[in-house]
Formats: structure tokens, sequence, C-alpha cells
């Protein structure tokens, strides 16, 4: 069986497992603290954590080949940190660092963390906010000292009376954490450490592409069944059109997030990386806000299952750079390479 | 049922790369003798001479059997010719709707004789075809056109009025679409057929009509009585309205419908320098290479597609309706980051491109069917 085989069925297997276990009532479980411990058990017995691990015994599957498994999480707003433990042993294995059992979490290098290893080996700093940061056994993040940057990773149990709850647009288990004199139990130098800021925009990109898709297929359903001056609303060419341009902005996430897949593949880092998150985060915005035009008052209340989505594209959007700030890095460099390297550029 | 679009990552092969430098070169000694009002004009300026030069290089007709004057290459070696033309503002008008889709319909539908008269001289640039669509009653209701053609003895006669053909006054020849059926008889999207028509033919008059730029690039074109020989037909009768529908998704995803404005990009960046402090000028520069990145690759995944025999109609009307959304912004977001004034003879290439590009850029989502033509198929592909 080739690689993309694996990756593809893995994609349909987890799809198939999510759209059964997950749906608004255990959404709502889980946002409201509670946690479903055997669905991670579920994934684990899958082996699909493990399949970005580049170990010579490890299946060692790309981005590219990763893209749709992404997608599927994004699309069910998945309540299980697959996506950062996905790509957080990536890391550890890359770095030949001990993989624990369990999720793991990861610091997100672009929002408020400024986090700096100190001459005695300690960390001092915090991160504002850290998705999953309760359900890991490890915390993976990246801290400097002066030009240098490193790969560190944090036993939960050594910052579990660190975390404090924060309340996130998504509400999934969030924490502020102060990581000020704790010593890792790894620290390993990166070369390039715009890699992890890179990965963690096209993970978000990729997961808010399959959200996309779900708040079009949702506002799609509704539109063809909700009746009003006589017949669906979805017949009304105002809606047609706000609908068709939703679409449009999905499309464009999705592609954007598989070209950047293919850029991190060839570890070109930030042109592919800004690209799907500026796209993203641009989709997330169109996307909820016409679908929640659709939906009317029913799709702000508590009861319908869209917000689960819409919250999520609203956090995602924020999360790993901006479409500012995404685009600020992007237009930098190609100001900074000169007009003579910009058609040379898009097309390499 | 919500629609699930095929956009999958395509690399260009490396067989290109040398072909992309040796079209670069010719572009950039090429582009010595363009001001910036026909860069503006990009694949709308009307250049015989350039044409023909491109013609002898094997650049026209690349991927049409050589027994019909082209040159056998691949879809990818040909969208590469293209984007590197157009980046540059290239006057391919005179070429492009042959090489884009009248040629294509010859291959694909014209009788032996019909692929013999015309592929090779479109191959050598010495062909230049127009598209007769619109009427003065038929517009994005196209279906309901007008101008008929009857069979008669030894041939067709053809009456009616044809409007907005581009360029149809510098042309050679016309592939119309005319109404052969009787709309009640066949509904009215089945009487139509689609012809070859050799613009000297008499009874053809041609009046070009001047747009806001004060140019005439499109006309209106009066039929009174003219008479076609029996192989005229392309295609099969009553056939045209699906025969010009299948040509749509070639015509509306190339490069052509996101590159318009391009060069005006790197005409920009030269003028701002490296030096720029104010972080909005990065974030819009930033934006639109994200956008055109995104296009380029929606519009070589559709390529990708066309090349295995798929038509991806859907994801076409997309590529078109972002593509033209992009191209329409840039000239007024790039005149207002750069602050210059769009000035016709300048002497200043960017101004002089932008004065042209200002002024018709609202033809981008009119031309090749209008943004809410395109939203109605995409809403229909979804189930709507």
């Amino acid at each position: 069986m080739n690689e993309m085989n694996i990756a593809e069925l893995l994609a349909d297997q987890l799809e198939k497992l999510l759209s059964a276990r997950v749906n608004a009532e255990s959404l709502a479980i889980l946002e409201a603290g509670g946690a479903d411990l055997s669905l991670w058990q579920e994934i684990e017995e899958m082996g699909v954590a493990d399949v970005m691990r580049t170990g010579a015994d490890d299946a060692g599957l790309g981005w590219q080949d990763c893209a749709e498994l992404f997608r599927v999480l994004g699309r069910h707003a998945a309540p299980l940190p697959l996506a950062e433990t996905l790509f957080a042993r990536r890391l550890m294995s890359q770095a030949n660092l001990d993989i624990p059992e369990g999720p793991l979490a990861l610091i997100d290098p672009s929002a408020n963390a400024d986090i700096q290893l100190d001459a005695t080996g300690c960390l001092q700093g915090e991160a504002a906010m850290v998705s999953w940061a309760s359900w890991a056994t490890q915390l993976l993040g990246l801290a400097r000292r002066g030009d240098e940057a490193f790969l560190f990773s944090v036993a939960a149990s050594d910052v579990a009376a660190r975390l404090e709850k924060c309340d996130s647009l998504e509400r999934a288990p969030t924490s502020a954490v102060d990581f000020s004199g704790i010593t890792p139990l790894a620290v390993v130098a990166m070369s390039d450490a715009s890699q992890i800021r890179s990965g963690l925009a096209v993970m978000r990109a990729l997961m808010i592409s399959g959200a996309c898709d779900k708040v079009v297929e949702l506002a799609v359903d509704y539109a063809n069944t909700r009746k009003q001056f006589g017949k669906p609303i979805g017949k009304f060419q105002a809606l047609q059109h706000q609908l068709a341009e939703a679409s449009c902005r999905a499309a464009a996430a999705e592609m954007a997030g598989k070209y950047a897949c293919r850029e991190l593949d060839n570890n070109q880092f930030l042109a592919g990386a800004a690209v799907a998150k500026y796209t993203a985060s641009v989709a997330a915005k169109d996307v909820s806000r016409i679908g929640h035009q659709v939906f009317g008052a029913i799709g702000i209340t508590d009861e319908h299952e869209l917000h689960y989505y819409t919250r999520r594209l609203w956090q995602w959007r924020a999360e790993a750079g901006n479409e500012r700030y995404w685009s600020e890095q992007l237009g930098n460099k190609i100001l900074a390479a000169g007009s003579e390297q910009l058609w040379s550029s898009l097309t390499a | 049922m919500s629609a699930a679009y095929r956009f999958t990552p395509f690399e260009l092969p490396p067989e290109t790369v040398a072909l992309r430098a040796e079209v670069r070169a010719f572009v950039q000694e090429e582009a010595r003798q363009w001001n910036g009002w026909q860069i503006g004009h990009s694949w709308t300026g009307f250049d015989r001479e350039l044409s023909r030069k491109l013609g002898e290089r094997g650049w026209i007709g690349m991927t049409w059997p050589k027994q019909y004057g082209g040159h056998e290459r691949s879809a990818m070696e040909r969208y590469v010719v293209l984007e590197e033309l157009l980046a540059a503002g290239a006057p391919v008008g005179a070429h492009w709707v042959a090489d884009r889709q009248s040629g294509p319909l010859i291959m694909r539908l014209g009788t032996e004789a019909q692929k013999a008269k015309y592929l090779p001289a479109i191959c050598r640039g010495e062909a230049a075809f127009c598209i007769g669509l619109s009427e003065p009653d038929a517009g994005s209701d196209l279906a309901s056109l007008r101008s008929k053609a009857e069979r008669v003895d030894g041939g067709w006669l053809l009456n009616g009025r044809k409007v907005w053909t581009t360029y149809a006054q510098d042309c050679d020849v016309m592939i119309g679409l005319f109404r052969t059926g009787f709309s009640e008889e066949h509904g009215k999207h089945k009487g139509l057929s689609q012809f070859l028509i050799d613009l000297k033919t008499p009874g053809i008059e041609i009046n070009p009509i001047k747009d806001l730029t004060g140019e005439s690039h499109f006309n209106e074109i009066v039929f009174d009585n003219v008479m076609l020989a029996e192989d005229a037909l392309m295609g099969v009768e009553n056939g045209g309205w699906a025969q010009a529908n299948a040509e749509l998704a070639f015509e509306r995803s190339g490069p052509d419908r996101y590159l318009s404005s391009f060069p005006l990009l790197p005409l920009a960046l030269a003028k701002l320098g490296e030096s720029v402090d104010d972080p909005s000028i990065a974030r819009d520069i930033g934006a639109m290479v994200a956008e055109l990145t995104v296009l380029r690759q929606m519009s070589l995944s559709i390529q990708n597609q066309l090349e295995n025999g798929e038509t991806p109609l859907q994801e076409a009307a997309i590529t078109k309706l972002l593509g033209t959304g992009l191209e329409q912004r840039m000239p007024g977001l790039i005149a207002d980051i750069v602050e210059a004034q769009p000035l016709r003879r300048a002497g200043d290439t960017l101004s002089e491109a932008l004065a042209y590009l200002i002024q018709v850029e609202p033809s981008f989502s009119l031309r090749g069917g209008t943004n809410e033509i395109m939203k109605m198929i995409i809403a229909r592909g979804m189930g709507l």
C-alpha cells in the first residue's frame, strides 16, 4: 500500500469515527468542561496520531498526505487535540525526543508567548493562551536565548498548578501558563524555528477550510428547507449569491491550505503558510458572516449547532496569526526581495 | 447537497523551466517598445506583428497536432507561455481568442477541410478570430438570441445583428452563434448553431463602438443576407449551445482571468523601493500576492483536469469570479498605495498603465460571463 492510500484511508476512518461520535451534545459536554477520553483512546488505537512522526520505523507522512486529516478535524470541530498532537509528535521525532503517551499541547509562538531560556536552563515567561494544556501529558513550545531558538518540552505535572483556565471563543480546554522557573524535560536548538509558527498556521488554515465547508453545507441545507414567502429561501437570488460567495471563500481556503502543505513538505516555511493562513482567515470571517445571515435568528441560539463551527472559525482566524499578520509578513518579504523578483517568486 | 470541488495542487513539470526562460527573454526584449497605456491592454492589445513572431517561435497552437501546424506540446507548457506573456502585459489580442477557444473548438468538432483551412493559419499568428455571441436583446440571457441562419440552396443565409464583438473590425474570422431552429419546437437552447464566418463576406457591416477610454475595441456587426457556403456550419446543426458551453471551462479558468492587472504590481514595487515603513502597504501587497498565488493554483488545477478530459465548470466559475475580483481591485488599490496619478502619456509607465486599467476594470467582471452569471452557476452546483 502506498503512502497516499494510507493517508486517504485514515482520513476516511477518521471521518466515519467523528461523524458517529461528535455532535452538538458531545461538543456541549466538552465546552462545559467534560472530557470524553474514550474518544481519544479510540483515536490512539487507530494509530492516526502517530502518522506524522519521522523516525525510521514511522509512517512519516508529510503535510500533503495529512491535509485531509486536518480538514476532517475542522469539519467536525473535533473535541480533542489530535491536530496539535500530530504536529507535536512530528516535531519531537524530528528532534529525537522521547514521545510520551497521551495528547500534547503546542504553544503558539505568535500569540503573546514570550518565553526565554535563561543561563541556568530554566524557562522564564508565560504563554497567554495554550489550547488543550489541561489534557496534555507534555507541553511543547519555543524558547529564546539571545538570537537562538530552542524547542522545549515541559511535563504537564510540572505546570499543573500553574494552569490558569481561560475561556476562548472555542471553549475547548485552554489555559494561560506561567513557565517561569520551570526546568524543561528537554531542550533542543532549532536552526529554523519558523517551522513551528508556519506549521501551526497551516494546520489552523486546513481546519478553517474544513469548518467553512461544514458551515456552507449547513447553510445550503437550511436554505433549501426553510420557507418564507411561500418558497424555500434558497430560491431567492440574494441568498444564492451570498452562498456562492461563501462557497468561493471555502474553496480558496482549501486550495491555499493544500498549496501550503506542499511548501512545508519542501521546507519552504514562510510564503506558503502566509498564503494559507491569510486566505483561510479571510474565509473564516466571510463564511461565518454569511452562514449566520442565512440562518437568521435561529443560528444565533445556543440550541442550534451552527455556533460550534462559527465560534471555532473566529477562534482559529485569530490563532497562529490572522490575515493582517500574515499579509504583512508576506508583503515585507516581497518588498525586501524587490520588483525584479516578484514574478519569478510567484512562478517558482 | 453542497458541492465538493476538486482543487488539487499541481506542480509544473521541470521541462517547463527552460521554456519559461526562453519566453521571458523574448518578452523582455519586445517590452522595450510598449508604453504603459499599451501594457494596460494586456490580452486586449491587438498587434499582428507580435502574434506572427510568437507563431514563428511555436508559441501559438502549442498543444495541437503537427499536421495542423501545431507543436504537440503539453497544456502546461502552453500555460507557461501564456502566463509569461500576460505578466508583462504583452499585446496578444490578435491570436488570443483563436488560441484559447476557436482553435480548440475547430480541433474538436471541425471537419477535415475546416481544420486544414484555419488551424495552420492560427498557428502562424495570421488568423485573428472573434466570437459572435451577444446581441442587442441577448446579453447574459444569451439563449434568447434572434440572429438567424436559414438553410438555403448551396448553403446558409444569415440575417441579424451581433454586438460587443471584440476586435471584429480587425479580425479575419468570427465564430458566431445563430438561431437555426424554431425555439418553440426545440426549446430556446436547442435551436442554435455555430458558424465559421469570414468577415470579408459581402453583406457584413462592421461598426466599431467607441468605449469610455476613447478607443474602439468592440463592435456592432450587421448581417444583411449574408450567404455562407454549406461547410460554414461548425459542428452539429442545432447543437451550438452545448458546443459553446463546453468552451467555457477553458475560457474562464485561464491566467487571463486573474493577471489582467498584474503588470501594475512590479511597477508599483519598483516605485516603492525596499524601504516602506507603512505596514498597511506591506499588508496590501502581501494580500494581493497571496490571492494571486491561490488563483494560480486553482487555475493550474483546472488546466490539469481539462487535460485529463474533465470539464470542471463549477471550479472554472469560482476561479473566474475570484480572479476577476482581484484584477478589478488591483488598479485602484495600487494607485492608492503608490499615490500615483493615472495619466495617459505621462512618460511614466505605471501612471499610463493605471490610466487605462482604472477605466476598463469594470469590464473584467462582464466579459466571459458576468459575476451574477458565475454566482448563478455556482449556486446551482451547490444544489440551491
